[in-house]
């Protein structure tokens, strides 16, 4: 990972998806808990000159999804199923958070939900399942 | 910022499936991630498109090179918005994806969409995307605010 400071670190860069959309940020509040960020760019818009719901569900499984990873030991796991509310448009040049929590979780799949704001207001509202591979 | 066709981040193909047209996309976001293309049968704002994709090495993560969740959603958005979209504003208000496989990098993803409800002020529009098997990829489901 690239240090950013004692305490922020960019998203491992894994030549995919995620460098390409990104820079993303994520922060370890505690064992289980990660706070997670970007500031939407222009090239994050929609034609209206809000962030592109695209960016956000992309933003949302990535939190999700890292959530669930850290759940099951860094285990291969793949998104199922997600679901994403677009509770409010997003802005160009204020940071984005995200932050997200197992629901439940059992031998092959775990059930999460998370939640995107920016300054405090909900823009998404997310929950999804993730399947362990291979069981 | 105007709805205004954007430049893709990689040029078209020039022999796309059979039945495809290159689609201009109007979001600078799903520029990053297109060329896209549509069904040349097909008109925008009708509900009912076909359009297709190639996945590439900016839509995929992990060891085995499969497309994400987000490459794939940002795709169906792109791909349900621009069936639904008649010329007036509309902004999606809940995208609910089931995947059922992840498709790899260096193939194509069809995807099919249909209005299936429409009133004053809202639609309902679902897709299915296949890969090139004709097996299902992920089915959508989506609710879209109109405005005007």
């Amino acid at each position: 990972m690239t240090e950013q400071s004692s305490s922020e670190v960019e998203v491992e860069h894994d030549d995919g998806f995620n460098d390409f959309i990104g820079p993303l940020y994520q922060t370890q509040v505690s064992d289980t808990e990660w706070d997670f960020w970007f500031t939407p760019e222009q090239r994050h818009l929609n034609g209206g000159g809000a962030v592109h719901g695209g960016m956000l569900m992309s933003f949302a499984d990535h939190v999700l999804g890292k959530i669930v990873w850290e759940a099951v030991d860094q285990q291969p796991c793949v998104t199922m199923s997600l679901n994403c509310d677009f509770v409010a448009g997003g802005k160009v040049g204020e940071k984005i958070a995200g932050k997200a929590e197992i629901t439940r979780k059992t031998r092959s799949v775990i059930f999460v939900k998370g939640e995107l704001t920016q300054g405090g207001r909900t823009v998404m509202t997310a929950s999804g399942i993730w399947k362990l591979v291979g069981k | 910022m105007a709805w205004e066709p954007q430049e893709d981040a990689r040029p078209p193909v020039d022999n796309p499936p059979a039945g495809y047209a290159h689609l201009k996309v109007l979001d600078p976001f799903e520029a990053q991630l297109a060329p896209f293309y549509r069904h040349t049968d097909d008109v925008a704002g009708s509900g009912d498109a076909r359009i297709c994709y190639y996945i590439d090495d900016r839509h995929v993560s992990g060891p085995d090179r499969l497309a994400t969740a987000g490459a794939l959603m940002t795709f169906a958005d792109a791909t349900l918005g621009w069936a639904a979209w008649d010329g007036a504003p509309i902004a999606t208000i809940r995208l609910s994806a089931e995947i059922s496989k992840h498709p790899p990098e260096n193939s194509w993803v069809f995807g099919e969409t249909h209005v299936t409800a429409r009133d004053d002020d809202s639609l309902t529009i679902i897709g299915t995307y296949r890969d090139e098997n004709g097996d299902v990829l992920m089915t959508v489901s989506s609710r879209w605010k109109t405005f005007g």
